[in-house]
């Protein structure tokens, strides 16, 4: 008898594949998405999807062979509707394949939608299995489909592009943080309540011409182009509005007081030269800054210690570096230079009223019982906290020469 | 020596899979939020007083399984009674696996299978392990669990180096003072899942080494699979944010999208889910066991009948629940009557063997 | 008539099972229609002759020579052989020896019991051996034999002259190393025991033989150690071999089928070799031995699933390259048996999965190709193993031009000519590359058979599909036994001490014990605390 079962398996086993299988999808029915553009005017939400085109990739053979010469690698679709999926399966009247987002990198929001509030959005991500919720975020001052419409030079595929280019920013550079929708979404449940997205548009010629040509692909045939995609500022959110803007120094200062700067470079005035154009530069290799709430009285103030650690890059000032002397003057502007770009962020957050260090938080963790009673008017508390930073610059190396070329050449005659 | 014997090494891997199976798929205590490791060990510390209890009752008789024990201890009309009670929840307690199962596959991986098809197939698999015997499903915990385990470490791993995980967010600790853990520790979490080590009743007896041997075992092995419970639980928390995590159905997967290295590892999440059925498969295998045993002790029914029966009823149950929140509101209902099961009869049971003496033989 | 035809149905399903059946005779046939009728043993030696010939149908190659005339002028003995099996240059000597002894004796009237014992005294080509009844008179002519049949005497003798035409001992042409013993087995079970025994010299190696096959008489000899052996297999296994009742045993397949565990299974539980130093290595470590007359590969029993991944070589080569090629051939036997499956779900069901830059190659590749990915990978594997197979058969002097017109053609043209895509056909090689890597045949064979049913659960139900095949084969190959040895040791039931010879192979230092389970007497290798030779200096 079990015999007889075990025959009659395979039977069984091909019913249940000539009835058909409900969840395959083969490859070329995925429209896959690099990077979705979300806009909101009047009650609407427009969508914009950036959908690779395979054959344009130039990686697939099968008689070609010739490559990405013919073909866009990505075409823009845009859609409306009420709620943000609904304008998504509108899609199904306009597009031949599948919208598929797992693979999408980066969600260009819109400056009308921003401040229109993005809490949907990120429920939405939230609830979704196949979008995920590391997709990098970053908003725009016009529309977003109009940003995913053009080209990132030297990439085939503009989402990922923009992905790359915030990611390698946080890195090195660090004036804006590199936001994913999850990261959106912590902080909008932390005490603070208040977020910030990196700004990307376009800077150079902005007219349509030059949007046309960012917009195809001789782009890619060109050495240069007028215009680009860039990073200019930092869009601060309350509850999930948009409140305002940073510029980069503000927002670097901000980056500075959250402990997000990785490392960067600062250009700092020389110390005690007439020269106003006497630079040294200084890169950044790693940085701790940690926010201690310290209680006086009825106050708080917040003590920002950073420790700081870097390499000489280039340098016009009259020091003679191998001296101690030379490099403790050097490091002590440095920190005078960190220090007042904290100051600045500060300040600039003051005015927004919006907690981007986090502030909130690190009350709450260490003066939990006082933090209940400031809990209901923190958006009062909040700008009258105290700020007192402090920076520790140690200057690791100094590079292959001791004094800069200018002094060097000053002292030689003829 | 044939593959029938089980040796200590199997029944324990057994019991990590089992616990590690359907808890991690779950966020415990999410109303403790970031204390949520502090329910979890008081949670802990109640269940190793129930194991004390089990084992207790294993050493006084060894020879026999629950079935057997009740039997003999409470009469066989009695004994039956209660071992029918046994069985009935065993088998619901397996039907809720399967449902979590399919529910999940239907998220994950499948979303347009109707959950009949994936529900049916799973049943298929199970019986045909169910219907092997225990000592066949302990060897297979064996095989797997090199790399169910190695993967949850890995994953841990990359969460830690990523650094997604920010420790900070343990504090403040106890902010919300002692009844939210208490709240969440009792019945919930000692239920769900220490107090399910009651099925182990009908697997003791079945290890041929000595049984003191087998006591110590699994109190380490209850210390360990607590602490990493513990441990999985609140880095889900330690990395979503108590705010996120406790909003999410799925709080591990959730988790795991997080990681992200290089361009190969995204959604690491679709392969934890696979991971995961092999621990709710093993959950849910070895309850359908626990409760095929019942069949076969209580009514002398064949064993391959009994399992293939309470396979088909499993699957049957499995469909109580016409949607999730459904399925999800049943189960905290359900969570009030688990006591009987897991504490109060076994409770009764050593009371009674005590009473009535030394066993015979 | 529905009942004739389940029976008939049932009847099929036995037969195709082969069950050996169970007469009265506890399986042994001694029905008369494959041995000889009548008993000429006692019939004056002309009519002897005259029977023995009739017997063996008047076959050509069957012998009988007449030796030496007594006094009547009728002759005094008789030798009989076959002519093939035998060594002409024994028999010879054979004769002449007879002749001999028969023209010294031609005057003197001895009595036949006399010339018997002289006859046979002075016979020294080989051992002798008394014959007494029919069947044994038939059965040692047979087996190459020459069997001498003095007149008058109710028993005769027989003389080994085994011989006759065979190959020569070569390399094995299946198991090949680089480092190592280069002979292999050959057809005659005396050659291989023989090669056996100049490797195992010592009094504890022993040899039982055993005929089965009832046209074929087909000797076939365990072999084991004493001493390491484990007495409970050595017992089950001569049951076992004394059960069967079968037609003709003409390869070691034949018995493999016939004595192991369980029938139903894709994984073989038998190891089979032709190297002998394979074998005698396998001695050593407890396992037992079965060699059958007339092939070269012997089997080996008890064994687990690890076994088939191991090779003797192993043990000449050094420890750490050795682990690294094993865990080489693991990953091998992952990737023969679930790449084309693991392709299939990952690009149809869960493309989350993959790398960007991978899925949009991939789908670059796609475009344009008519099928969907399940039934690619199907026709893909499909063909590959059609091209194996004719690679098999096909004449040596055709053999490579024809697979490199197979391989590289078929696959290159059907890329170009966009019915398949290009990833289709890496895949398909490389998971048939990885099954070649496998040491042992049988366990390659399994997982070609078992990939196909992945396959399809792939493409059904994706990953999930896979997860659903590879359980129950997992449950399935966690209760096989092979002799009562659970198959899936040292892994479940755990064995600690042996898994240093299952991925990673320690240093000969550390391998104290033998195999837990398959020798359960003497479990001491080498004693403990040997030293390297740089020490003692």
């Amino acid at each position: 008898m079990p015999r007889f079962i075990a025959l009659m398996f395979p039977f069984v086993i091909c019913c249940f594949i000539l009835a058909g299988c409900w969840d395959r999808r083969e490859l070329n029915e995925l429209g896959i998405t690099s990077a979705t553009g979300i806009d909101w005017s009047d009650g609407k939400w427009r969508i914009s999807y950036q959908v690779i085109v395979p054959s344009g990739m130039g990686s697939g053979d099968s008689g070609g062979g010739s490559g990405s010469s013919s073909h866009s690698t990505v075409h823009v679709f845009s859609t409306e509707g009420s709620t943000i999926r609904e304008a998504a399966s509108k899609s199904n009247l306009e597009i031949p394949r599948q919208l598929y987002f797992a693979h999408t990198d980066t969600v260009i929001i819109g400056k009308k939608a921003a401040e229109h509030g993005l809490s949907e959005v990120v429920e939405l991500y939230l609830r979704s299995v196949e979008a995920r919720e590391t997709v990098m975020m970053a908003v725009t001052e016009e529309s977003a489909s109009a940003v995913l419409k053009l080209f990132v030079p030297m990439e085939k595929v503009p989402g990922d592009a923009l992905n790359k280019i915030m990611l390698k920013q946080k890195e090195n550079f660090g004036y804006y943080p590199a936001v994913r929708v999850v990261d959106f979404a912590r902080g909008l449940y932390s005490d603070s309540r208040a977020t910030s997205v990196p700004e990307i548009n376009l800077k150079g010629k902005r007219d349509n011409k030059a949007r046309k040509e960012l917009s195809s692909l001789d782009i890619f045939k060109k050495t240069f182009s007028g215009s680009k995609l860039t990073l200019t500022g930092l869009s601060v959110f309350k509850d999930a509005r948009r409140v305002g803007r940073l510029d980069p120094i503000e927002s670097f200062g901000v980056s500075w007081l959250s402990d997000n700067v990785r490392r960067s470079i600062v250009a700092v005035p020389c110390p005690g030269d007439s020269d106003p154009n006497a630079y040294s530069t200084f890169r950044i290799e790693k940085v701790k800054t940690k926010v201690t709430p310290q209680k006086k009285q009825d106050r708080f103030q917040m003590l920002v210690q950073a420790d700081v650690r870097g390499e000489l890059l280039e340098s016009e000032c009259k020091l003679d570096l191998t001296k101690n002397e030379g490099v403790r003057k050097l490091s002590d502007s440095i920190e005078q230079h960190i220090e007042g770009i904290m100051e600045t962020g500060w300040k600039a957050v003051q005015r927004l009223n919006a907690d981007l260090p986090g502030f909130a938080d690190k009350i709450h963790r260490k003066y939990p019982m006082e933090w209940k009673r400031l809990k209901e008017n923190w958006s009062e508390q909040f700008p009258k906290l105290a700020v007192d930073t402090r920076v520790r610059v140690s200057v690791i190396r100094i590079g292959l020469s001791h004094k800069p070329l200018k002094q060097d050449r000053s002292n030689v005659k003829g | 020596m044939n593959s029938r014997q089980t040796r200590i090494s199997e029944l324990v891997v057994c019991y990590i899979l089992f616990e590690i199976g359907s808890t991690t798929l779950f966020l415990m205590a999410p109303e403790a939020r970031q204390d949520a490791w502090i329910a979890m060990l008081a949670a802990a510390f109640g269940g190793f007083l129930l194991l004390i209890l089990y084992m207790a009752i294993y050493r006084f008789d060894p020879s026999r399984d629950l079935y057997a024990l009740l039997r003999r201890y409470w009469g066989k009309w009695i004994g039956s009674a209660a071992g029918l009670v046994f069985t009935g929840y065993f088998a619901y307690e397996a039907s809720r696996n399967l449902r979590d199962l399919g529910e999940i596959a239907s998220v994950i991986l499948l979303q347009r299978t109707p959950l009949f098809i994936i529900l049916f197939i799973t049943i298929l698999v199970v019986t045909n392990t169910v219907r092997s015997g225990a000592p066949v499903l302990f060897k297979f915990c064996l095989a797997i669990f090199p790399m169910t385990l190695g993967s949850f470490l890995i994953l841990y791993l990359l969460l830690f180096g990523l650094g997604e995980v920010r420790i900070e967010r343990m504090l403040p600790v106890l902010e919300s003072g002692w009844k939210p853990i208490i709240d969440a520790a009792f019945p919930e979490i000692l239920s769900f899942p220490f107090g399910q080590t009651v099925l182990f009743l009908v697997f003791f007896p079945l290890v041929t080494n000595s049984a003191r041997k087998l006591k110590k075992s699994m109190f380490i092995t209850f210390a360990a699979t607590a602490l990493m419970l513990t441990l999985f639980n609140q880095i889900i928390i330690l990395a979503l944010g108590p705010g996120i995590a406790a909003n999410c159905t799925l709080p591990l997967l959730q988790t795991v999208q997080l990681i992200e290295l290089g361009d190969v590892f995204e959604r690491m999440d679709i392969f934890f889910a696979l991971i995961l059925f092999i621990g709710l498969g093993t959950k849910l295998a070895a309850f359908c066991i626990g409760a095929a045993t019942g069949l076969h002790r209580l009514f002398g029914l064949n064993y391959l009948f009994s399992s293939v029966l309470v396979c088909a009823a499993v699957f049957g149950a499995s469909f109580l629940s016409p949607n999730y929140t459904h399925h999800i509101w049943m189960g905290k209902q359900v969570l009030n009557w688990y006591p009987i099961t897991q504490i109060a009869l076994p409770v009764l049971l050593y009371v009674v063997m005590l009473i009535r003496g030394q066993r015979a033989g | 008539m529905k009942g004739l035809g389940k029976s008939m149905f049932i009847e099929l399903i036995n037969r195709w099972f082969r069950q050996p059946k169970n007469d009265g005779n506890n399986g042994k046939d001694t029905s008369s229609d494959s041995q000889p009728q009548g008993d000429l043993l006692g019939l004056p030696l002309l009519g002897a002759i005259a029977a023995a010939r009739t017997t063996m149908g008047n076959s050509a190659d069957f012998i009988v020579k007449e030796i030496g005339r007594d006094y009547t002028g009728l002759p005094s003995a008789a030798i009989f052989y076959i002519e093939g099996l035998v060594d002409a240059k024994k028999v010879s000597e054979t004769i002449e020896t007879l002749v001999q002894v028969a023209s010294e004796n031609a005057d003197a009237r001895l009595a036949s019991e006399d010339l018997w014992q002289r006859l046979r005294g002075r016979v020294h080509t080989g051992g002798t051996v008394t014959v007494s009844t029919n069947e044994a008179f038939f059965s040692a002519v047979l087996a190459g034999s020459a069997v001498v049949l003095v007149d008058g005497c109710r028993e005769a003798f027989s003389v080994s002259t085994q011989g006759g035409e065979h190959r020569s001992i070569e390399e094995p042409s299946s198991q090949t190393v680089i480092r190592g013993p280069k002979e292999g087995f050959t057809e005659i079970l005396s050659t291989n025991l023989s090669q056996l025994r100049r490797r195992l010299r010592t009094t504890h190696f022993r040899v039982e033989y055993r005929t089965v096959g009832r046209f074929t008489q087909t000797q076939v000899a365990i072999a084991y150690i004493e001493g390491l052996a484990n007495p409970t297999v050595l017992t089950e296994l001569r049951k076992r071999l004394d059960a069967i009742d079968i037609d003709g045993v003409l390869e070691s397949g034949y018995l493999e089928e016939l004595i192991q565990d369980h029938s139903f299974t894709p994984f073989p539980t038998i190891f089979n070799t032709e190297r002998p130093d394979s074998i005698a290595g396998h001695l050593l470590e407890g396992h037992c031995a079965v060699l059958v007359d007339g092939t070269p590969f012997a089997l080996v029993l008890p064994v687990t699933f690890f076994k088939f991944f191991l090779s003797s070589e192993d043990y000449y080569q050094r420890y750490d390259i050795i682990t690294f090629i094993r865990a080489i051939r693991f990953m091998s036997f992952f990737v023969s048996l679930m790449l084309p499956s693991l392709y299939v779900a990952v690009t149809t069901f869960q493309q989350e999965m993959l790398p960007t830059t991978l899925l949009i190659s991939l789908a670059a590749q796609r475009e344009g190709v008519p099928l969907p990915a399940l039934l690619e990978a199907l026709l893909m594997e499909l063909t590959f193993e059609v091209i194996r197979e004719a690679g098999v058969r096909m004449p040596r002097v055709i053999g490579p031009a024809i697979s490199i017109v197979g391989a590289l053609v078929l696959g290159q043209a059907a890329v170009q000519a966009g019915l398949v895509s290009g990833a289709m056909v890496i895949v398909v090689s490389f998971t048939a590359i990885a099954n070649f890597v496998i040491p042992s045949v049988s366990m390659a064979a399994s997982v070609r058979l078992i990939r196909f049913s992945l396959m399809l659960l792939a493409g059904t139900f994706g990953l999930f599909g896979i997860l659903a095949g590879i359980v129950p084969l997992l449950i399935h190959l966690v209760s096989l036994t092979s002799f009562g040895v659970p198959y899936f040791l040292p892994v479940a039931p755990l064995s600690v001490q042996n898994l240093k010879d299952v991925i990673v192979r320690v240093p000969w230092k550390a391998m104290r014990t033998r195999p837990h389970l398959i020798s359960v007497l003497n479990r001491t290798r080498q004693r403990a605390g040997q030293t390297s030779r740089k020490e003692k200096d």
